[in-house]
């Protein structure tokens, strides 16, 4: 695997920050919002009193006024902690401006800005291929751990083959309910049956987890060009179809994969996923200037 | 003409014949046709070639097999169709070339349409019936029986003397077997049908063919032929032939005996002529009997026998066979030398005047001139040899043979080496008692040979030299223990009939039999080279030096065999007797024409002849196997359509 980012650019990542909506899964208090009520310094709202409620919590100006007791909420400041899911299977390709390389350079620099902000991140790559296991850390916290988070990314190589949607279930125990998840993936399952990858967002969600979704595209995915007649061979399966690309075939291709990322873009919007997508083949200028600009860093 | 030995390799040759016996009657009447199978060679590029179809690895082909359709993926299922579109197309094209080959069944196909004829031509077929010899009628007739055959037919040409020879492999083409029968000779080796019969069955057996086999020969050959039932025999000449043959001639004292034989029918009025170089010197009736030999002495006047010449004896007039009507021997002159003795002064040693009185019949010793070594050249033309004592003579003609006694300067110590018998000049002569007193070593040339060694060389040589004999002592005799011992006058006998006969060979020899030239031949002489008529070969004598067969000669032709070395000495000359095999010519059997025998043959296929043609079947299959592979090849993958679809590719 090449080097994900520069020097360069890791010193100007150091200068930005995450841009949750909320802050998420840290657990411990921090200086992100949790989106819950919680122990705060920020104001979110009154409630009437109730019984039990802590008395130092009541709103004494609001009783001098009204004439009623209502306790005040804060919200709750958590960190941030964040578990990329990276999806390292046959395709997504490997090694330089592949897929794989792309994906692994978004969690990078995402990593880099939040573990310099003091966030916590996991990293799960999936699926397990004999011989490559990734050594990871269980956590990766604060700006120590930025060049072990790095190191650790840089060795991840491809080739698995397990569908999605099975690899994942070895990373459930390590999803923390209510906490963020990134998944990056090309969403190249077939999307049917336990193995696809609607059965692991599906549990994603089901587990109140905030899920941001990456789809990792190719050019060639996008449009493969008048090959003529070719045998494509699927790099996981090994199977094989016979197709003669000629201009019509293409067209209908390209509008095949255009449905199939509104598909996928529109499943995900109905379990409340942010999709993302990224191009394989981009540098670390244009991911780190398209994370900008979709506001998942500041 | 021994084209080749009817040996595996031929054997091998004959089974590629796709004609089969036992098999289901089929033949095809063009098979050329099957040069169209190499248009599967192209079928099969084409399918290789799609087969090996450019490979684009892709993420995942679920949505390429969406476009295309769920059976597009199905690599298995489509390599079969692609398979099965292959074999269909193969098959089409085997159907077509087998429609094209124009087959046909039924009785047509049955027949045989391989001939093999066997061509009798052992030394009977030499017997001259009218204009023709019978081999040449045999030919003829073999001839006629090609011509009987249709074009694409093959023939297979036997040739049967003492052995058995495929002269013609199988073949259709008429140039092959005409060259081969126009190359085919007679020989005189004994009839032998059965063998070469029972070889070209074998033959048949291993190329799995259905043959008429055709015999031709004489009336002989085909009464020995009498069992065979499921062979075509041709007789060709005369069923009653008579011959007699003259077996071989030999010297007597007092002319020749000349060994006649009634080989074939009975004795007719027949005259034995004696001629020598052509002149006739006697003619007397020949004494015959049916089936036995007899000797003839024939009493031939002295100056003729005495003469050199060729002498031969004919029986007249010819008979149907007259090849061995006559034969013959070298006559050798008889006539006493005249010799001239040289020693200085003219002082010959009287033990050698002695010796030469005691061989009139070699020497005649009271013409003989003593001369000095300078006299004229004149005089020692005159003689036949001459013989010097101590040193040649100045003026000596180069072609004169000479005995030369040569004054020796030095001594010469024991032991000397010699070899008795060796050569004719030392035969019966022992030198083992032998003191010299002086010697000159010798140098020998190539074409001489060593009778007397020494450790300082060669003290006796003899040999020949552009045709002319020479004996070199190295000694005088004076000055040795030569005169004293038995051996010196057998040594000039010797020596004086070697030099005089100017010929090694005997006057006739055996055809086959062994050319005696033990001891006359120089050591390092590995070869000769034998004469006959106007073939020169060359023979090699082997390690072992062993004496060369005689030659066979050619039925008609030239019986004068010369031997000669490789430089270009003559060892002489002498006749070839040809031995006739007893019981060779055979005239009892019934004629059987020929055409009686080629009525056996399958006739030419006619054009309404009982047969099946399968060929439009064949081409219904052929179109039948096309539509069909086409068929898998353009069928489109559900769920795909237009020129995109994988099965246009």
């Amino acid at each position: 695997m090449s080097v994900l980012l520069t020097p360069r650019m890791m010193d100007r990542l150091t200068r930005l920050d995450v841009n949750p909506r909320r802050a998420a899964g840290g657990g411990g208090a921090g200086d992100r919002l949790a989106g819950m009520a919680g122990v705060g310094s920020l104001f979110r709202e009154h409630r009437p009193y109730a019984p039990g409620d802590d008395l130092r919590y009541v709103d004494w100006n609001a009783y001098g006024r009204l004439r009623s007791l209502n306790v005040k909420v804060f919200e709750k400041e958590e960190n941030l902690d964040a578990l990329a899911l990276i999806d390292r299977s046959a395709s997504m390709g490997e090694g330089h401006g592949s897929k794989l390389e792309v994906a692994l350079r978004v969690v990078a620099a995402l990593g880099a800005v939040g573990l310099a902000r003091g966030a916590a991140a996991r990293i799960h790559a999936f699926p397990d291929v004999p011989g490559r296991r990734v050594a990871v850390r269980s956590i990766y916290r604060g700006r120590r751990d930025i060049d072990a988070f790095i190191r650790t990314l840089e060795s991840v190589t491809g080739g698995g083959t397990e569908p999605m949607g099975t690899a994942l279930r070895a990373a459930f125990p390590r999803v923390r309910p209510r906490g963020m998840a990134m998944v990056l993936t090309d969403f190249m399952d077939p999307a049917e049956g336990a193995g696809g990858w609607r059965r692991a967002i599906d549990y994603l969600v089901y587990r109140r987890v905030r899920v941001a979704a990456v789809h990792m595209v190719s050019a060639e995915e996008r449009d493969p060009g008048a090959l003529g007649a070719v045998r494509f061979v699927d790099s996981e399966t090994g199977e094989e179809v016979v197709i003669d690309v000629d201009e019509k075939m293409r067209a209908r291709y390209r509008a095949h994969f255009e449905s199939h990322i509104r598909e996928v873009r529109a499943y995900l919007r109905a379990k409340e996923v942010r999709h993302v997508v990224f191009e394989a083949g981009m540098t670390e200028d244009d991911v780190v200037r398209r994370l900008l600009a979709i506001g998942l860093i500041k | 003409m021994r084209a080749q030995r009817p040996g595996f390799g031929c054997l091998r040759g004959l089974a590629r014949s796709p004609r089969r016996a036992g098999r289901l009657a089929l033949r095809f009447l063009r098979p050329e046709a099957v040069w169209l199978l190499l248009g599967a060679l192209p079928l099969l590029a084409l399918h290789l070639r799609r087969l090996r179809r450019r490979v684009v690895p892709v993420a995942s082909i679920h949505l390429w097999r969406e476009l295309a359709g769920a059976g597009a993926g199905r690599t298995g299922f489509r390599r079969l169709r692609e398979a099965g579109a292959l074999a269909l197309l193969l098959a089409a094209l085997l159907a077509l070339t087998a429609s094209l080959a124009a087959p046909v069944t039924g009785a047509a196909a049955t027949r045989a349409r391989s001939l093999v004829v066997i061509l009798d031509a052992s030394v009977s077929m030499n017997t001259r019936d009218g204009d023709a010899t019978r081999f040449e009628s045999g030919r003829a007739a073999a001839r006629q029986a090609v011509a009987r055959l249709a074009a694409d037919d093959d023939v297979t040409l036997w040739l049967a003397d003492g052995g058995a020879w495929v002269i013609a492999e199988p073949t259709a083409d008429r140039g092959v077997i005409a060259r081969a029968l126009d190359g085919a000779r007679p020989t005189l080796a004994p009839r032998s049908l059965d063998r070469a019969l029972a070889l070209a069955r074998r033959a048949l057996s291993l190329r799995r063919v259905r043959a008429t086999l055709l015999v031709i020969s004489d009336p002989g050959g085909a009464a020995s032929l009498a069992d065979e039932d499921e062979i075509a025999i041709a007789a060709v000449g005369d069923a009653a032939i008579r011959n007699a043959a003259v077996l071989g001639v030999t010297r007597t004292e007092s002319g020749v005996r000349v060994h006649l034989a009634q080989l074939a029918g009975a004795p007719g009025e027949r005259t034995l002529r004696v001629t020598v170089d052509g002149e006739t010197v006697a003619e007397l009736p020949a004494i015959l009997t049916a089936g036995r030999e007899s000797s003839l002495d024939v009493l031939v006047p002295e100056r003729v026998v005495g003469a050199s010449g060729i002498l031969e004896a004919r029986l007249v007039p010819p008979d149907d066979f007259v090849d061995d009507d006559a034969n013959g021997l070298i006559l050798r002159s008889a006539a006493p030398l005249r010799v001239v003795v040289t020693a200085p002064g003219a002082k010959v040693a009287p033990f050698l005047l002695e010796a030469l009185r005691a061989m009139p019949s070699i020497v005649d010793a009271d013409a003989a001139l003593l001369a000095s070594p300078d006299a004229a050249a004149g005089v020692l033309a005159a003689a036949d040899v001459v013989i010097a004592e101590g040193h040649l003579p100045a003026a000596l003609p180069a072609d004169r043979p000479v005995l030369a006694f040569l004054d020796g300067p030095q001594s010469v110590p024991k032991p000397l080496l010699w070899g008795v018998g060796s050569h004719p000049v030392l035969d019966g002569v022992n030198l083992a008692p032998l003191r010299l007193d002086r010697a000159l070593p010798l140098t020998a040339v190539a074409s001489e040979v060593v009778l007397v060694d020494s450790a300082s060389g060669p003290l006796a040589v003899a040999g020949e030299t552009d045709g002319v004999r020479r004996v070199r002592l190295g000694f005088r005799a004076a000055a040795s223990t030569l005169p004293l011992e038995p051996a010196f006058p057998l040594l000039v006998l010797n020596a004086l009939r070697w030099l005089r006969s100017g010929d090694t060979l005997p006057d006739a020899v055996a055809s086959e039999a062994p050319i005696r030239l033990s001891g006359v031949l120089p050591e390092q002489i590995d070869s000769l080279l034998m004469t006959l008529g106007e073939t020169t070969t060359r023979v090699s004598l082997g390690p072992d030096r062993a004496d060369p067969p005689a030659p066979v000669p050619e039925p008609g032709g030239a019986r004068l065999l010369r031997l000669g070395l490789p430089g270009g000495a003559s060892l002489g000359t002498t006749v070839v007797q040809w031995r006739l095999p007893r019981g060779a010519l055979d005239a009892d059997g019934e004629p059987r024409p020929l055409q009686a025998a080629l009525a056996r043959l399958p006739p030419p296929l006619p054009p309404d002849a009982p047969f099946h043609r399968l060929a439009p079947f064949l081409a219904a299959a052929a179109a039948a196997f096309l539509l069909l592979g086409s068929f898998l090849l353009s069928e489109r993958e559900p769920g795909s359509r237009g020129a995109g679809s994988p099965s246009a590719a």
